[in-house]
């Protein structure tokens, strides 16, 4: 089911770019992993949020009593009670505007529905459902702002007192009303998508104590350890007397990025001095879990008679809904990202994120390079259709080369493998299906993307790793990297395990401690294998030198004679076995580990007009296509069959890299087709698990994945980052397919059967 | 105070009387439960806090499927599982089996049961429906009581139903109708899900012609709504000319709108639902002809 | 506060448990009997992650009360493997890349045994109506549908 195909010259290896069975998910299979919500300890007691039953309110008075009478209860914490009750908003490089920070117990106001207002604390589940229930709290209602284009009209009620703008965004690349003056062909389109929820199966869980050396511990299912500074700094106490320890999650996708449980069960601990467990209930993530920000978004394209683009003027809106968070860097991703893998010389963007009292926007998968999939796909298509050419040729046509500078300033410095893409799902994708009765119609849809991998390069953004051997030859990698699931800990076994010679059965991974592994940053934005394997990597050849200095220094054999090979090191007398070699550097000062800190290419940050030469590290370009059939009775969209390729520079591990593919597009075929939050004056009607509808196995199509490797990435070996890219050509790609099955295309997201119906009354094929 | 933290008691019955005991001297809040697939999701979510739960899903007189002087009887703790591969359904209301194979998934399907269905009153729910157009009744009993009851009248709004306190559904009786014709579809956003919108439909043929019809939906109206119009107006028709009929259903039908569905969109697909439930059950019936 | 004590054979070994009378299944069975390899997802009965088996029936352990399987057979994933050696289905996850997170594993398997052991003939069209009613979100399920079929082909039903 997936093809390689690989650039001549790549240099071979003997574990990375193999598949590798990850020795993380036998564990899993064999149910011995433990994950955050697994552990217990004796004398622990239970913590729960009380939340905000409306989404903007006036807090009159709070009153624990009744509560805190409940057998079993110990504590009800409000906001006065928390030592730095205020989260300040990250805001590195987004210059101009203050930011409103976040509170992890509101106090005055209530800004969103489900915000948290109280904290209890019990000996038991059953007094803490009780005691929430009796915590009484007077709310006054205030006005209530639920569109993000009202909420940035003169006159609208405020969410936060400097405005309802969070941040503005800018391109202006060119000179764009004269390419529109003089174009022959202008397309316009209006898109929206919606808001879509992380739906990771297991929900936010944590458990803390107190160890010893009066260190709050937090055991947690968290994307980021370094947030025991932020954990610290709410609860007052200096950063190393906070450790935060991630197990293996149960899936992120960027929910778990902000602090979720941490800062309650810290304030918890500390007041109580035990042990206290928190696990939010599916119901309140649904309701109060930030989210992905939805959009609405504005294209006019122009272009040629033949087909080649010379302007886009877009217009973004977005609703970040009641706090910033990472809006601020979602919107930058969005702004980036609106033109896609296209080149176009004259381009102007504007983008706009509105506070409102709508769930709080943050980090999801794509990161804001997913939304405007939708437009720029759409557009293209237009200007295909508009100047009678083909949709393949004029992707092809307009697709970036190396060398050309994104509308941004920044320019493409790798190889662009677009084309190669668009041709392997061309090829794959095989003769199109029957439909299965006069009712229905088969459509073939086809789009194209461009995602970044990396943080943006002012964040400084670095990981550090530590590779040591054992005695008995086994090696050890210590990293902070948290594992989402994506095989990030099994990548850099494999990546020590090639340099070293080692199997990889033979590396064991110390991962996610903030206090006991270097730090590597978050997991998000596709930037582990990228910083973390290029950390290890660079440790584990050092710790290669030191092994042949260690022997060349024991035997006398100059050190270029000496490689790592099978067992050990070969010496022109034959191998000498690692546990062996280990000996000889102890015995001769060399030291028998390495630490390295990968630090990604910096850049001064971008001003709110965007002209940058270094925003982004790279770059991982793909093409999807898909047959789907639709029902013109019903508007109901049934993808038949898929295939996407990307190319991912160097795979270093196959397996991994088409389980984030097929798993990338499954997600984006929910956001495509039936995921969707649905509001009502920003209160969050989607409490439940079964009103949110996420794919099922019967929903999704079989999916072909191809891997594309041109040899060029940034990352070790080669690789770019391929976790976030797949997401985003899915709903353009459905989109497409269902303006070629019924003649009309869905612009608003997820294509709900009524919506669909439209395109099939508009499009008059039925 | 410790009302706040008291438990509930659990008592398995095991037979019918023992269960009618319970249930008339448990106090207030007591209620029977079956397979539990509704009741118990309420309670973790905090809908539903029943003092009692007398067990009746082991009770073997619940557990039966007989045909009984020209009717299929039903026990009520029957689970949706076995009424999609029971033979006697399958023979003599298959529409049942179809409509309960699109129930939930396999591990709901274990559970769950037709009593615990139709007690339960789930407005788009596809066993009363089906019952509805089967024009089945559910035997209520209570202590000292027994009587049968029409399905078309035990539905009373959303998860509202006839039933009072105290009493329990113990059967479903179908009346054999051995040439008539099946369909049930229904449409979901995804598969799984509660359906938006379903049809249930029995046609009796006379040669080419529709001699009776039967057509009932959910996703109209606060409970499963019989076509009685439609009825009318396929009855004598061509089966050929029975889309042509239906057509425009959706305007005749007044849908109130909700956060997930407007309901001029679900008067749409009920239409289409609708259509192809009597397209498959004139099929059917042919089959039966031949 | 009042328990009840119930019974079951977990795993083939008898169990004995004492717990409010309203505590669901998959609660019982992880703080009760320690089996942790069994995840609750969502405490309504939507996403599968708890599915286990009772009597070789797959059972969602959140809207079971486990008063209500006293005195069954209750089969999780960790009868699968044979000490630390996978089961032939779990082998087949394992090489097909069907386990990333691995949080909705243990109930995906569950549900997958019932169906190996049905004797039903298994497509892959068959494996996706089988398993609908366990959710992933990882996977995008084409790794799953393939370790299913390919341990089907080899006739496992473990």
């Amino acid at each position: 089911m997936t093809e390689t195909v690989q650039h001549r010259g790549a240099e071979t290896t003997r574990v990375v770019n193999t598949e590798v069975k990850r020795q993380d998910s036998r564990e899993k299979l064999l149910g011995k992993t433990r994950y955050a919500g697994d552990f217990d300890i004796a004398g622990q007691l239970y913590a729960k949020l009380v939340r905000a039953p409306m989404p903007s309110a006036r807090i009159v008075s709070k009153d624990a009593s009744a509560a805190m009478e409940v057998p079993g209860v110990v504590a009800v914490f409000f906001g006065e009670d928390v030592p730095n009750n205020e989260i300040p908003t990250n805001t590195a490089g987004i210059k101009g505007r203050p930011q409103p920070p976040s509170w992890v117990l509101t106090t005055e106001r209530v800004r969103y529905h489900g915000e948290p207002v109280a904290l209890v604390v019990a000996e038991n589940t059953r007094a803490l459902a009780a005691a929430e229930a009796l915590v009484d709290i007077e709310y006054e209602p205030l006005p209530v702002v639920s569109d993000p284009e009202a909420a940035l009209e003169d006159g609208s009620p405020l969410v936060h007192e400097g405005g309802n703008l969070l941040s503005e965004w800018n391109i202006d690349r060119g000179d764009v009303d004269k390419a529109f003056a003089d174009a022959p062909v202008v397309v316009e389109g209006s898109y929206e998508a919606q808001v879509v929820d992380h739906a990771y199966l297991e929900p936010e869980t944590g458990i803390g104590w107190l160890d010893d050396e009066g260190v709050i511990n937090i055991k947690v299912s968290t994307q980021e350890i370094e947030h025991y500074r932020r954990i610290a700094h709410v609860v007052g106490l200096p950063d190393s007397k906070v450790r935060v320890q991630a197990p293996y999650l149960g899936g992120g996708f960027g929910g778990k990025e902000d602090m979720t449980v941490e800062p309650y069960i810290a304030l918890a601990v500390q007041r109580t001095g035990r042990p206290v467990k928190m696990t939010w209930t599916r119901q309140e993530s649904l309701t109060a879990r930030a989210k992905r920000h939805p959009v609405r978004m504005r294209y006019r394209t122009a272009a040629t008679e033949d087909g080649k683009l010379l302007a886009h003027d877009i217009d973004i809106v977005s609703d970040a809904g009641a706090y910033p968070l990472l809006s601020g860097f979602v919107l930058l991703y969005i702004t980036l990202n609106a033109t896609g893998p296209y080149r176009c010389d004259n381009v102007r963007v504007r983008s706009r994120a509105a506070f409102t009292n709508n769930t709080p926007g943050s980090a999801f998968r794509g990161f804001g390079g997913m939304q405007p999939v939708l437009g720029y796909e759409a557009q293209i298509d237009k200007v295909a259709d508009a100047t009678g050419k083909d949709r393949v040729e004029v992707r092809k046509r307009n697709a970036y080369k190396r060398g050309d500078r994104i509308p941004a300033g920044q320019p493409i410095e790798t190889a662009v493998w677009l084309e190669q893409c668009i041709d392997a799902v061309m090829e794959a994708i095989g003769p199109r299906p029957e439909p299965s009765s006069p009712e229905h119609r088969v459509g073939l849809g086809l789009a194209c993307n461009v995602q970044p991998y990396g943080r943006v390069a002012w964040m400084n953004d670095s990981a550090s790793a530590w590779v040591g051997c054992e005695r008995d030859g086994g090696v050890v990698v210590r990293c902070g990297v948290p594992d989402v699931g994506g095989g990030q800990v099994s990548s850099l076994a494999q990546i020590a395990a090639e340099v070293l010679h080692v199997p990889v059965e033979n590396v064991t991974v110390h991962f996610g401690d903030s206090s006991r592994t270097p730090l590597a940053g978050r997991t998000t934005a596709t930037r582990q294998l990228y910083m973390s394997g290029n950390a290890v990597l660079s440790a584990s050849r050092e710790l290669r030198a030191q092994l042949i200095e260690g022997v060349a220094k024991a035997t006398g054999c100059a050190e270029h004679e000496l490689t790592l090979a099978e067992g050990g090191v070969l010496t022109p007398d034959g191998v000498v076995p690692l546990p062996e070699v280990v000996a000889m550097c102890m015995a001769n000062g060399v030291a028998i580990n390495a630490m390295k800190t990968f630090f990604a290419p910096t850049a001064k940050p971008v001003t709110q007009l965007i002209d940058s030469e270094r925003i982004v590290p790279d770059f991982t370009f793909g093409a999807h296509a898909a047959y789907v059939e639709v029902d013109t009775r019903t508007g109901q969209v049934r993808p038949l069959r898929y295939v996407a390729a990307h190319d991912v520079g160097r795979a270093i591990n196959p397996l991994s890299v088409r389980g984030q593919i097929e798993g990338a597009i499954v997600q984006g075929l929910g956001y495509a087709l039936s995921e969707r939050i649905v509001y009502d004056e920003a209160v969050n009607l989607t409490g439940a698990f079964y009103q949110y509808a996420i794919p099922t196995a019967a929903d999704c199509p079989e999916i072909e994945v191809k891997v594309l490797e041109s040899g060029e990435g940034v990352g070790p070996f080669n690789a770019r980052g391929i976790g976030e890219p797949p997401i985003g050509p899915c709903a353009s790609t459905i989109a497409s397919a269902v303006e070629d099955a019924v003649g009309a295309r869905p612009t608003t997201l997820p294509m709900l059967a009524e919506r669909v119906l439209k395109c099939v009354d508009e499009g008059g094929r039925a | 105070m410790s009302d706040v933290l008291t438990t509930m008691a659990y008592e398995r019955a095991r037979t019918v009387p023992e269960a009618l005991t319970l249930l008339a001297e448990g106090g207030e809040d007591t209620r029977p439960i079956s397979g539990g697939q509704s009741l118990v999701p309420m309670m973790n979510l905090g809908l539903a806090a029943p003092a009692f739960l007398v067990d009746v899903s082991g009770i073997p007189a619940l557990r039966t499927i007989g045909v009984e002087g020209g009717h299929l009887v039903i026990g009520a703790a029957v689970t949706h599982a076995e009424l999609t591969t029971d033979p006697l359904v399958a023979e003599h209301a298959p529409l049942l089996a179809r409509a309960a194979a699109h129930i939930g998934s396999q591990r709901v399907r274990n559970r769950g049961t037709i009593g615990g269905s139709v007690a339960h009153g789930d407005a788009a729910a596809e066993l009363p429906v089906s019952c509805h157009v089967l024009e089945a009744e559910y035997r209520v009993e209570s202590l000292g009581r027994q009587e049968w009851r029409p399905a078309r009248a035990f539905s009373q709004g959303h998860y509202q139903t006839d039933l009072n306190q105290g009493e329990l559904v113990t059967a479903v009786r179908v009346p054999l109708r051995p040439s008539h014709g099946w369909g049930f579809h229904e449409y979901c956003r995804r598969t799984g899900d509660f359906a938006l919108a379903s049809a249930a439909a029995g046609v009796e043929l006379d040669g080419d012609r529709i001699k009776s019809a039967a057509v009932a939906v959910t996703g109209a109206a606060d409970r499963p709504l019989r076509l009685e119009e439609v009825e009318r107006r396929l009855t004598g028709a061509a089966v050929a000319e029975a889309e042509q009929i239906m057509s425009g259903l959706a305007g005749e039908l007044d849908v109130a709108d909700d956060p997930y569905a407007k309901g001029a969109d679900r008067a749409r697909l009920i239409e289409a639902m609708a259509v192809r439930a009597v397209r498959d059950a004139c099929a059917d019936a042919r089959r039966e002809q031949a | 506060m009042s328990h009840v004590e119930t019974r079951m054979t977990l795993n083939g070994k008898e169990v004995t448990g004492h717990a409010p009378a309203d505590t669901t299944l998959v609660r019982w069975l992880r703080e009760q009997a320690h089996a942790y390899e069994v995840k609750e997802g969502c405490n309504e009965g939507t996403c599968g992650t708890c599915t286990v088996l009772v009597d070789g029936k797959a059972t969602t352990g959140c809207t079971t009360l486990a008063v209500q399987v006293d005195g069954a057979r209750v089969e999780t994933s960790a009868c699968l493997a044979d000490g630390d050696e996978l089961s032939p289905l779990q082998a087949k996850f394992w090489e097909t890349g069907a386990a990333q997170c691995g949080f909705c594993t243990q109930g995906m398997l569950m549900s997958a045994v019932e169906l190996l052991r049905s004797g039903e003939k298994v497509t892959p069209a068959k494996v996706r109506e089988h398993l609908h009613g366990n959710l992933c979100r990882c996977t995008g399920y084409q790794a799953i549908v393939n370790a299913v079929v390919a341990a089907a082909e080899e006739g496992a039903t473990r």
